[in-house]
């Protein structure tokens, strides 16, 4: 298992170094798509209070941005591979294609954290806003890790069985983008909802807040659910394209 | 040992494998050979477990007794040389893959290294794979098959894009390979280098297997029966229509399969156009032909 995690984290090092200009293009593309989030809405506000705390709003954006890029990363793995024509030699990995996806999946969402605390730290710099990481700030994290990971394995699924699905996924992403902001004014029912409780605790940890236990337990919970889930969905895709014998190709 | 036993796998209202049952042994080479379209890859995949048989099953038979096999065993050639990544260098390809196969990078690059240089590719060791040529990147996808030191190879078209003299090497390696004990299932078009390598061959035709056996015994058991026609220029085909027993081999030479008694009464018919005729042992591309059938003979393998 180590050397499969070792090779993961080596191809994503290469790639991202050998297409270094747009990974440099895409952090800046991030952080001006929030500082021109903030300049549409001041240019609706009447004056120039936006009414709302910027900190919370940049927390809920990092949120966003790190649900969204690990999301579509095992999509697009699994259609840059089938394109490839190496998704087969994936599938003959140590443990075989599920638990190689797995790890890259863990891979990349390792990636896109430090892609979002890059986004995060210039634009705190830029609009003033200060972080305070309270000490249980890592707990904080996992469960959004968590659930972006296994959203990300319930996408990668589909993309194993339609191959092409950049169309969904734009439906997603901006079904995500208002949903996610909805979360910034959060109330005690919300907790239930998809993302919620892990993008709170996010909030809180990084406000320097103490640890709601309550919130805690449902966002872990809820992260194993969509892990799960993710997993099961993957497994179960799996099998099918082999039966079909589209596992390699559209 | 593997055993393949009695597979079927339908895609629609096609039959791709209609009963196929099989045995690669260690220390041996076994060739799978059909036409286009015959099932090779299907059964080369089922093996790999990539795609899941409607029936049968394909075992590791050993000492310790039976067991599925599982796909990090087998060392891969699938299509051809599709197994890289062409953005990364051929020494990046084989860390990355060898990891996911569990093998350290201390245990891949010495070995990669080395096979690369029987490929006498040492100095592209750090070149991008999309800067080598076809048959370079062949033989990539080669070293880096025989690096992952699996318990048996299965090749899949490997000769494609490899000059003459790679070739020979190639068919050097693989008979080292085999004397080394490794098993390997072969498929292939480039028939003159299964003759040369091959133990034993199986003809797949329309999902099934229509002859296996010993290379050499099947081509001895048609030894002494063949006569070789030489004919004048493009006959060849219209004469290969005359009886099954003539099989086409170029537009201007036809094998036919039987006695001279048999093929006397034809002789008549096809004075002034036959140039030469001699005896001679029918070369795997006449079996292959003959076995698949004459439907297929536009299909006939390019033995280059």
């Amino acid at each position: 298992m180590f050397w499969q995690l070792w090779s993961e984290a080596l191809l994503n090092w290469v790639l991202r170094k050998r297409y270094w200009f747009n990974e440099l293009a895409g952090l800046l593309g991030s952080i001006l798509y929030f500082y021109a989030i903030i300049l549409g809405l001041k240019s609706l506000s009447p004056g120039d209070d936006l009414g709302l705390d910027l900190g919370p709003l940049l927390l809920v954006f990092v949120a966003f941005n790190l649900t969204v890029a690990t999301f579509q990363s095992i999509a697009y793995t699994i259609q840059s591979e089938v394109s490839q024509g190496t998704l087969e030699h994936l599938a003959l990995a140590r443990g075989g294609l599920l638990r190689q996806l797995l790890i890259r999946a863990f891979v990349e969402g390792l990636s896109g954290l430090l892609w979002a605390f890059l986004t995060l730290l210039p634009l705190a710099l830029l609009l003033d806003v200060e972080l305070r990481p309270a000490s249980w700030w890592p707990l904080g994290l996992l469960p959004l890790f968590l659930s972006s990971l296994g959203f990300a394995l319930g996408m990668g699924a589909i993309a194993l069985y339609f191959k092409r699905v950049e169309g969904l996924f734009t439906i997603v992403q901006f079904l995500f983008l208002p949903y996610f902001f909805s979360l910034v004014r959060f109330d005690p029912w919300k907790a239930y909802l998809p993302f919620a409780p892990a993008v709170q605790l996010l909030r809180l940890s990084f406000t320097g807040k103490s640890l709601p236990p309550d919130l805690a337990a449902i966002a872990l919970v809820q992260s194993f659910l969509f892990l799960a889930a993710g997993l099961g969905a993957m497994a179960w895709v799996y099998v099918q394209v082999r039966h079909k014998g589209v596992l390699g190709r559209y | 040992m593997l055993q393949i036993q009695d597979v079927h796998k339908r895609f629609g209202n096609v039959d791709a494998l209609k009963g196929v049952s099989l045995t690669v042994r260690s220390g041996e080479i076994l060739a799978l050979l059909g036409p286009n379209g015959a099932g090779k890859t299907t059964l080369i995949k089922v093996i790999l477990g990539l795609l899941l048989p409607d029936k049968g099953k394909v075992l590791f038979v050993g000492e310790t007794g039976e067991r599925p096999p599982r796909g990090h065993e087998f060392g891969v050639l699938l299509e051809g040389s599709r197994n890289l990544y062409m953005n990364l260098s051929l020494l990046e390809n084989a860390l990355y893959f060898g990891g996911i196969r569990g093998l350290a990078p201390g245990f891949v690059q010495p070995r990669f290294k080395e096979w690369l240089g029987r490929f006498g590719l040492s100095d592209r060791l750090h070149a991008s794979l999309a800067t080598l040529s076809r048959g370079m990147q062949q033989k990539g996808a080669l070293a880096l098959a025989l690096t992952l030191e699996p318990r048996l190879l299965l090749l899949d078209e490997p000769t494609l894009g490899l000059d003459p003299v790679s070739r020979r090497e190639f068919e050097e390696i693989l008979l080292e390979l085999k004397a080394g004990g490794w098993g390997i299932l072969l498929t292939s078009h480039d028939l003159k280098t299964v003759e040369r390598v091959s133990d034993r061959v199986a003809f797949i035709h329309k999902g099934s297997l229509v002859k296996k056996g010993r290379t050499r015994t099947l081509l001895s058991e048609r030894s002494g029966e063949g006569y070789v026609i030489k004919l004048g220029e493009h006959y060849g085909k219209q004469v290969a229509q005359l009886d099954p027993r003539f099989v086409l081999e170029t537009s201007d030479q036809v094998v036919f399969l039987g006695s001279w008694e048999e093929l006397k009464p034809f002789l008549s018919e096809l004075e002034g156009e036959v140039l030469e005729i001699s005896r001679g042992a029918p070369s795997l591309e006449t079996l292959f032909i003959d076995l698949v059938g004459k439907e297929r003979a536009d299909q006939t393998p390019t033995t280059t």
